[in-house]
């Protein structure tokens, strides 16, 4: 607004600085905020950012434990086998083949440790009930254990991992085993009174895998040892 | 991870990583709170430097009592209403009439149309708020006493050369009654017809203040600056 009037040119469009205090004065004054109805961005995005955090924090967790897991197994933990002669190679194809096999083998291994089998053979799940009460147990452990105390110095888990003929790929995959119910402990407990000093724990395989005992040497440690193991899956080529 | 900061060695770890996020907003939400100002507010005021908000946007969310929106009105009026104050009121209540200034405004903003200048609708307010006042405050008194001394011509160029706040200074000293009409007709430029309406007197009465308030301009012009007629 440019006319000839000096003081509207001077001052129509004058400005004086303010303070920030009387911004503060007219915002009390007026009516108060209403609510934000907008969601409330920071606590979302940091919301967001835990949960991305803890999903990573989780990922790599996991990693580190399935690192430390598939390593090489603990060699103190001796696993054998009762059918020590057979190779993996065998014992899949006998699995591969038939049912047939796996009955065969099933109802060898139960005369060996004088159990009776019990499950269905048209499946292939064997699961077979011990003989608790039998006076042949304990002497068929008695066997057992000393047919295994020959071989345990002998197939160590680093020697089955050099020599893969010595053990069967079950013997790697306690995982896929029953857990241990009351009868198979009270027919360890009875055998390693009767017979040795080690534990005698027969555990039942599944179909897809040949039948095996698997026997761990140190009482004690066994359960500890066969709930975290969990050994590599690439030392056997199936 | 405390160690960790202790000793920093804080990145060193994997796990690390997964408290940087967290750990950066929140030092965004402090640092935030420590200038007194929001993150939105900065971003705000950001946009509107780059892209200017329309006037008409502006006006609706303050008439939605947003709080970052009438921030922006006032910061945009603010020091022009705070001289129009002055010139009115005087320095020593300036701040207090524009506090009222800018409450009438955002409480009556519902009432603006879009019709005119939104600044020249908010002048307005601003200086019906400095009557208002005056008139409370029972300084805004007319002269009706004649007033026979002749009117002296001044060298426009004289008034040229003096700065806004000298003439700040003159229009300062001048009686309230002959500042109004001297400020509502020849700064703001508004015709005696509506000096009258809006000061409640005759349109003869606003002529006469205005002729008295620049015989009174003079004469101190003269007396102050030894200006010569």
């Amino acid at each position: 607004m440019k006319t000839d009037n000096p003081f509207s040119n001077k001052l129509f469009n004058h400005t004086v600085p303010v303070r920030e205090e009387v911004w503060e004065a007219v915002e009390k004054r007026l009516p108060p905020r209403s609510e934000e109805k907008s969601f409330p961005f920071f606590w979302f995005m940091l919301f967001a950012s835990t949960l991305i955090s803890g999903a990573l924090m989780f990922g790599i967790i996991n990693k580190k434990s399935n690192a430390n897991t598939n390593s090489v197994p603990d060699p103190s933990y001796t696993l054998t086998t009762p059918q020590s002669s057979e190779t993996p190679e065998s014992s899949l194809s006998q699995d591969s083949k038939s049912n047939d096999v796996n009955q065969n083998s099933t109802t060898s291994l139960s005369k060996q440790t004088g159990q009776t089998e019990s499950a269905s053979s048209k499946t292939g799940i064997t699961s077979t009930s011990n003989a608790s009460s039998s006076s042949a147990t304990a002497s068929s452990s008695k066997d057992h254990s000393s047919n295994h105390q020959s071989t345990r110095n002998q197939q160590t888990l680093k020697s089955s991992n050099q020599n893969s003929k010595s053990t069967t790929p079950v013997d790697l995959f306690p995982v896929f085993q029953e857990s241990i119910d009351a009868e198979s402990i009270s027919t360890a407990q009875a055998s390693q009174s009767a017979a040795t000093t080690t534990t005698s724990r027969v555990s039942r395989s599944t179909s897809l895998l040949p039948l095996a005992d698997v026997e761990l040497y140190e009482p004690g440690e066994d359960v500890i040892g066969t709930r975290n193991f969990k050994p590599d899956p690439n030392c056997y080529k199936f | 991870m405390t160690k960790c900061l202790e000793l920093g060695t804080f990145g060193n770890h994997p796990l690390d990583s997964a408290f940087i996020l967290p750990l950066a907003l929140i030092r965004v939400k402090f640092v935030s709170r420590q200038r007194k100002t929001w993150p939105e507010y900065q971003f705000v005021s950001r946009q509107i430097k780059v892209y200017p908000l329309q006037e008409k946007e502006l006006i609706q969310r303050c008439n939605a009592n947003d709080r970052r929106a009438q921030r922006l009105l006032y910061d945009r009026f603010a020091p022009l209403l705070m001289s129009i104050c002055r010139r009115y009121v005087g320095q020593s209540q300036a701040e207090d009439v524009l506090q009222d200034s800018f409450v009438r405004v955002f409480n009556y903003l519902v009432q603006y149309r879009n019709e005119g200048s939104f600044e020249g609708w908010v002048r307005r307010v601003c200086v019906n708020t400095c009557i208002r006042h005056l008139e409370k405050a029972k300084r805004l008194q007319v002269d009706y006493k004649s007033d026979d001394m002749p009117e002296f011509a001044i060298d426009a160029t004289v008034v040229d050369q003096m700065s806004a706040d000298e003439l700040l200074g003159l229009i300062d000293r001048l009686p309230d009654g002959y500042k109004t009409v001297f400020n509502l007709s020849i700064i703001e430029g508004y015709p005696h017809k509506d000096i009258a309406e809006m000061l409640g007197i005759e349109e003869s009465s606003s002529r006469s203040q205005l002729t008295k308030a620049r015989k009174y301009l003079q004469r101190s012009l003269i007396a102050t600056y030894k200006v010569e007629s």
